[in-house]
């Protein structure tokens, strides 16, 4: 449970405050530590790299869509 | 759980040390198993401070690009091929680190089937010197994907 919102928080920051993120993973990474969470455990938690890349490409194509707005029509199509 | 202070990182040099150590007795193997064991901890910790600043500057560059199409009056299909290319950019990096979390799994996995008696120590230092490779060479691609900036 803990573990599911650490890994919530996690992808919350790398999408809004990567700057944070370094910090809040140390922490975390201590914390799992102290309580005896195997590091593999923890691992699968946080999901895999490709996960907290995508978050960022989703990121990054919200900044697109607010720039240039979204031209997804009703049928899925842009204009 | 493996819990050895990261007091100092672990090189590819001492990892293949530890390597020639695992075949001199019961003390050798102890050392061999420490080494193992900081490997595993404190590569762990390297790669992930590595991949959480490669993913901010991963971040920063895509931000970057499109800000500066749209700066020129460019369109968005031009923003989209910009983030394109910076994304292809930074594929080797991610495959990279994937290879030395597997690597990290490899380890941890030899220890403990080590300490069950299924594996020998050859094994856990055979992993130990694959993880240490494995780690260098996410930080050197990921050195490469900055300087290609």
């Amino acid at each position: 449970m803990a573990l599911a919102f650490v890994a919530s928080l996690l992808q919350f920051l790398a999408e809004e405050a990567p700057h944070l993120v370094d910090e809040v993973r140390k922490l975390v990474t201590t914390w799992a530590d102290r309580k005896g969470i195997p590091h593999e455990v923890l691992l699968a938690a946080l999901g895999p790299v490709d996960d907290r890349v995508k978050a960022v490409d989703t990121a990054v194509n919200q900044h697109i869509a607010e720039l240039w707005g979204d031209q997804t029509q009703p049928d899925g199509s842009r204009k | 759980m493996l819990v050895v202070p990261p007091r100092f990182r672990l090189t590819l040099a001492a990892a293949v040390a530890a390597v020639a150590l695992s075949g001199c007795g019961a003390t050798a193997e102890q050392v061999a198993l420490n080494g193992a064991s900081v490997t595993a901890n404190t590569t762990r910790l390297v790669v992930q401070t590595a991949e959480t600043g490669a993913l901010a500057l991963y971040r920063a560059e895509q931000i970057a690009a499109v800000d500066l199409v749209k700066a020129q009056n460019g369109t968005r299909e031009q923003a989209e091929a910009a983030v394109l290319a910076v994304r292809a950019k930074w594929k080797p990096v991610w495959d990279a680190i994937d290879a030395a979390a597997a690597a990290h799994t490899a380890l941890v996995t030899a220890i403990v089937a080590y300490d069950q008696g299924k594996q020998v120590i050859a094994d856990v230092t055979r992993a130990a010197v694959a993880l240490a490779t494995a780690e260098q060479e996410a930080v050197a691609v990921i050195e490469q994907a900055k300087g290609a900036r």
